[in-house]
């Protein structure tokens, strides 16, 4: 290809919901990587700020037979009539059309907190506080991310500056597409059992748009069109059947399928 | 026309102006800027700039040790991931190793020397220097060591290290001095094979890859037991990955994470696995689904002329006795003993859980019964032989302190009480530890980096460096099936005003050395062996010891991120063996633990409700849990503190408390105040309940004393609180 154009890409996600172990350690990977700030002393499940939450569901049977699985849910870049794009009045919100990704722009958000109330995944979560660690911890804030300030909202970006880092590390090499490898956000670098795969959805070899293509595979809230590029995978019947349900914003609202 | 300056054209021109104004970038810049200008203020953190570096080193966390390349800016690592092709956890982290940098900024680090004065509920500190809590230490280790009243102890919350050899042999020399562990440690474990076998029957672990089916009786096997590798290898036949993996079977009280993941869940009454494995035993021995020739050749015990043998003892767990007393329905059990015997190779794992406690020295006898009846302790079977990491020689030639269990030394016993829990480990009831000291005159001090756990009960807290600031090994996981070294360097420098555990116990016993000194001769003892691998952190691969050039080359791998494995060794056939033990009275010792009444069957304890305390490896009671775990326990709750007690409805009901309501666990330790969580999977009639403190996001005014479930525990009961019962009312 000519190196003066760039292909076009459309990142997206396949995580595998019959392995996921819900251990957790994607969403502190990405509040790692992303500088979301620890919890104020008087923080909840309602009010805290999680680019990606993990959800423990059910089937609904009781003990002994209930059946558990865990739902990773992040921001699902939604590509077509892209719901939190639609309402902000502050054009916070933008899909990049080089990579598909859904960004939030903290400087232009007013927090009136649209996007949130439009988002069919309860994805997007508003800083309530400022953002504040403990002392002698801000030497330890990814130099590449700004922390987010009190009263915007903020969202998973596919890890957007490490994309930055891997355009930034092809330029260096005279090279405007990037190494695959260089780009990986840090929930799918973490998961101890491999159950996130990452990728160009639009490059048929990759893993990510194998999976997709899996016969396990499905999308939340599909009937409503939004062509989300996280894909799940399950091959259970009652995990698959809840992706036409609405999720439920905390664990008080258990999911029953 | 002439322009008429009057008051209505004043009016229209304003009035033009600000309507016009409305489609110009104007105001939208100006709503922009201001956005802009209130959102940066000096307030919000500035992210650091310098230059990026790539370090590599060690997880010291737990003994899994995953190798860790962390990203630092100005020499500081802001961000850890695994590195690829490490044998413990290739490219992968677990949530306390990915954010184990952050544990040197914990709201709660301790920097200098304090005295604590526990007040109702929270904790007084005063700054004191170390000089006058060692001079007390060795003024009371004196007196201790002169035949006075009581023992010199040292609690060690991460045995296996090279600076616990050290311990263990300054304590031998010391001559009254007692090294202990926590009842949880698996090296208690393998001390029950000893008992079994009459020697010591030499380190084994578990060669997972051998395995077709995994029989777990409550360990956390699919949760933080193993690697993450071998974690995944387990769940490798899941999804579409094509690939094979162990069929793992979960016998456990609690719906456990390993119990949702498992491919079946046997729930089973609490404090019931002893009679389960004698069940399983049972239906083993009577369909003659074990290796005849060998047991009847080896087991001292198995058919006596008395009435008290092996085959006595389990002939009485028939299947519906069994069923009787754990809950778990006859055709279950002889279709899980079936199960084991022809989809073998088969290993069954007691172990326990880090939180909850340990099963038992009886019901760990009978867990290894069952895989020597399955052979899976021999030369073809799943548990493997492997040799001691080499230690320098000084070691054994001096002697080293035997490995007790806190549970295993008499009450009232110890005069001088050291706590290292620099480095995370099990955690223990106070209650069990408290009870061991001479009343109003014992002195307690612990090493730690932070005012957290056991620490929060000591007389005096001497600072050590928090992870990733100071060096130090790590141990050999239970699960592996070869010995392994590696050597977590410092990525942070270390505060001034803390020492390691190796400079104090130093200073106490005036042994000259360095922590580093240890290490080294250790990785010299490595080099001098000649044997095994080491993983290259800098290549992904792994070379033979033998292609380093020098003990140093050696070290600088380890130092960068390496491990060395030992190569396999061929696994001895077993022994002689008793499969009750060799201890007095040991076939009414197994019987008790068989036919003991679980606590949730005493009839005379109505309203009472069974606590079923759980942890999860490196975020269990006083763990230094990262300010940032916020995010799994009060932003998300996906992992669940203290302050939660999860009820079936059943359960909930019958106490007439509401799903988000609070309730009060009591006990005559005291109160804890609990939120309630319904849950249907929950086996009706017990709370479950993690030990697990919530973490601490921002530092408050004043400390608060940890709510740890395990305070609850009356200190009469036996040595494990994997159950007890509490009284539950509504808040």
């Amino acid at each position: 290809m000519d190196q003066t154009t760039v292909k076009k890409s459309r990142y997206g996600m396949a995580i595998d919901l019959d392995r996921c172990t819900g251990c957790g350690a994607c969403l502190i990977a990405c509040a790692v990587e992303n500088n979301v700030s620890p919890g104020q002393p008087k923080v909840n499940e309602r009010n805290g700020t999680t680019w990606m939450r993990v959800f423990e569901v059910q089937d609904g049977r009781p003990f002994p037979d209930a059946q558990t699985a865990f739902i990773p849910m992040m921001c699902q870049q939604c590509e077509v009539e892209t719901p939190c794009v639609s309402v902000c009045p502050q054009n916070a919100v933008e899909v990049d059309p080089e990579t598909g990704i859904v960004g939030q722009i903290p400087q232009r958000c007013l927090g009136c907190r649209y996007c949130m109330t439009a988002c069919p995944y309860h994805a997007r979560y508003y800083n309530w506080w400022d953002p504040k660690w403990p002392d002698g911890m801000e030497k330890a804030l990814n130099p590449d991310v700004a922390p987010r300030m009190r009263g915007v909202v903020e969202k998973c970006n596919f890890c957007h500056g490490r994309l930055h880092e891997a355009r930034a590390r092809a330029a260096a090499q005279g090279s405007r597409q990037i190494n695959p490898s260089d780009y990986i956000p840090a929930c799918v670098e973490a998961c101890p059992v491999q159950a996130i795969a990452f990728g160009d959805l639009n490059d048929e070899s990759t893993d990510v748009a194998l999976l997709a293509r899996s016969e396990r595979a499905f999308r939340f809230l599909a009937r409503l069109g939004t062509e989300t590029k996280v894909y799940y995978l399950s091959g259970r019947d009652w995990v698959r059947r809840l992706a036409d349900r609405e999720l439920a914003r905390s664990k008080k609202e258990t999911l029953h399928g | 026309m002439p322009l008429t300056l009057t008051r209505r054209n004043v009016l229209k021109f304003v009035g033009g102006s600000i309507a016009g104004m409305m489609v110009t970038p104007l105001p939208w810049k100006l709503l922009d800027d201001v956005a802009i200008w209130t959102q940066n203020g000096p307030w919000i953190p500035k992210v650091p700039r310098g230059p990026i570096t790539t370090a590599f080193s060690t997880c010291a966390l737990c003994s899994a040790g995953c190798g860790i390349q962390a990203r630092c800016v100005n020499t500081i690592p802001y961000a850890l991931s695994g590195i690829r092709n490490h044998p413990a956890n290739n490219g992968t982290l677990c949530p306390s190793g990915v954010a184990g940098h952050h544990l040197a900024y914990h709201p709660l680090r301790l920097k200098s020397p304090v005295q604590l004065f526990r007040r109702e509920e929270t904790i007084e500190v005063q700054p004191v220097s170390s000089e006058e809590i060692l001079g007390k230490i060795s003024a009371a280790v004196a007196i201790s060591r002169n035949a006075g009243e009581g023992t010199l102890a040292l609690l060690d919350q991460r045995p296996g290290r090279s600076v616990s050899l050290f311990y263990r042999n300054q304590l031998a020399m010391h001559g009254r001095g007692v090294y202990l562990v926590s009842p949880t440690d698996p090296i208690l474990i393998t001390q029950c094979l000893d008992e079994m076998v009459g020697t010591s029957f030499g380190p084994v672990g578990y060669n997972l890859e051998r395995v077709r089916t995994v029989l777990s009786f409550s360990a956390p096997v699919l949760d933080g037991w193993g690697t993450p590798v071998q974690t995944s290898k387990m769940l490798a036949h899941r999804g579409s990955s094509g690939q094979k993996g162990a069929r793992v079977i979960q016998i456990d009280s609690r719906y456990s994470r390993s119990a949702q993941l498992a491919d079946q869940w046997i729930p089973i009454k609490p404090n019931t696995e002893a009679a389960l494995a004698f069940g399983l035993a049972h239906v083993l021995l009577r369909e003659g689904l074990y290796d005849k020739a060998l047991i009847q050749s080896r087991a001292l015990d198995f058919q006596t002329k008395g009435k008290h043998s092996y085959f006595d003892l389990v002939g009485r767990f028939t299947p519906d006795h069994t069923a009787e007393c754990t809950g778990v329905s006859r055709d279950v059990i002889v279709a899980t003993a079936r199960a084991l015997a022809a989809q073998g190779p088969s290993l069954v794992i007691g172990d326990g859980d880090s939180g909850g406690g340990p099963l038992g020295r009886e019901a760990e006898m009978a867990v290894w019964g069952i895989n020597i009846l399955l052979g899976a302790l021999g030369s073809n079977g799943a548990i493997v032989h492997h040799r001691a990491v080499p230690a320098p020689k000084e070691f054994s030639a001096n002697g080293l302190s035997p490995v007790q269990g806190v549970s295993d030394i008499p009450d009232h016993s110890i005069g001088v009480l050291l706590i290292d829990a620099s480095e995370q480990g099990d955690p223990l009831p106070w209650s069990l530890l408290e009870r061991k000291l001479i009343p109003d005159q014992s002195l307690v001090v612990a090493f730690s980096p932070t005012l957290t756990g056991l620490a929060q009960h000591t007389h005096y807290i001497i600072p050590t460096p928090a992870h990733l600031e100071a060096l130090t090994d790590v141990p050999t996981m239970l699960s592996s099936a070869t010995g392994t070294f590696s050597v977590s360097s410092p990525l942070l420098r270390r505060p001034e005003g803390t020492m390691d555990a190796r400079e104090i116990m130093g200073k106490i016993f005036e042994v000259e050395g360095t922590l580093e000194e240890l290490l080294k001769q250790r990785t010299s003892a490595i080099f001098e062996s000649r044997r095994g691998r080491v993983f290259k952190a800098s290549t992904g691969s792994s070379v033979q010891l033998t292609e380093l050039g020098s003990s140093d080359e050696l070290w600088a791998e380890l130092t960068a991120g390496g491990m060395w494995m030992d190569d396999p060794v061929r696994s001895k056939p077993l022994p002689e063996f008793h499969f009750m033990g060799r201890s007095p009275a040991a076939y009414e010792r197994m019987l008790d633990a068989g036919e003991g009444i679980s606590s949730s069957n005493e009839p005379d304890a109505p309203r009472k409700i069974t606590v079923l305390p759980y942890g999860r490896r490196a975020e269990v009671g006083g763990a230094q849990l990262s300010p940032l775990m916020t995010k799994l326990y009060q932003e998300s709750g996906l992992h669940r503190s203290s302050k939660v007690a999860v009820l079936n409805p059943a359960t909930a009901k019958e106490f007439n408390v509401a799903n988000g309501g609070r309730g009060t666990l009591v006990t005559e330790r005291g109160t804890q105040e609990v939120t309630i969580r319904v849950d249907g999977a929950v086996m009706p009639g017990v709370a479950e309940i993690a030990v697990s403190p919530e973490p601490v996001g921002q530092a408050g005014t004043e400390i608060v004393q940890e709510q740890d479930i395990l305070e609850l525990i009356v200190p009469d009961q036996a040595p494990t609180w994997r159950a007890f019962r509490a009284t539950l009312q509504k808040a």
